[in-house]
């Protein structure tokens, strides 16, 4: 789960490389959007928090 | 769309120094990850991803000039690294709690994330004082050497922590105290 999550991100790097600006700015917003919902799901009651 | 040749100026080259500047906590934690043998939390793998959205938008300023949409990314990456660094501030707050990992230079390496990010807000918002009109970028530039060695950083960064994220979790979720590497058989 983590590993495609920063598969978005190295897309959006390598967009960044190869000029494709839109495209880089859109799989980044999505990465942080899927990083915020993997962050949410740490954040339910029923997984222990023990970080 | 050919890559050209634009002047630099001063906001530039803090741009690609702010790139390398978010690559250097996923270096440090990368080292501690291995040299100290500390496997990063699940909160730990979020805050990388954050100083990962910092560096693409700075590097996103480098390839194709100064935008506010570029800085937008630098913000709400921030942000994220914020709210993920508190929350696990916040879960060792209490006294007695030694907190996850070894403190680097006196304080944990999500402490470290909190003030980065602050920093990172702060710096952003001084940096937009300068976003004034500038001679109109119609593509990507063709990045110089520090420019370059800094994305190349990000994406080399980027390619590790999908390996390593991959070693650690597998396709599922990682564990919250991560014993080993699942790739390995450990986890």
């Amino acid at each position: 789960m983590f590993a495609a999550v920063y598969a978005i991100f190295l897309a959006a790097t390598v967009a960044v490389l190869r000029g494709r600006r839109r495209l880089a700015m859109g799989l980044t917003i999505v990465g942080l959007v899927a990083a915020l919902a993997v962050f949410r799901s740490y954040m339910t009651d029923s997984l222990p928090l023990s970080f | 769309m050919a890559a050209t040749r634009h002047p630099r100026g001063a906001v530039e080259r803090i741009n690609a120094l702010c790139t390398i500047g978010a690559c250097l906590p996923i270096v440090g934690a990368i080292y501690e990850q291995f040299a100290g043998s500390e496997l990063p939390c699940p909160l730990c793998l979020l805050q990388r991803m954050a100083f990962l959205g910092i560096g693409i938008g700075c590097a996103l300023n480098l390839k194709f000039g100064v935008r506010s949409s570029h800085y937008a990314i630098v913000l709400l990456s921030a942000m994220f690294g914020a709210a993920v660094s508190i929350r696990q501030v916040l879960l060792h707050i209490e006294p007695g709690d030694p907190g996850y990992g070894g403190p680097v230079l006196g304080i944990h390496l999500y402490t470290w994330t909190t003030v980065l990010c602050a920093f990172t807000i702060t710096g952003t918002a001084l940096l937009m004082f300068f976003d004034g009109p500038r001679p109109s970028a119609p593509g990507p530039r063709r990045l110089d050497g520090l420019e370059r060695a800094a994305v190349w950083l990000l994406v080399l960064l980027a390619i590790a922590n999908v390996a390593l994220a991959f070693a650690m979790c597998g396709f599922g979720w990682c564990p919250d105290e991560p014993q080993g590497y699942w790739l390995f058989g450990g986890g």
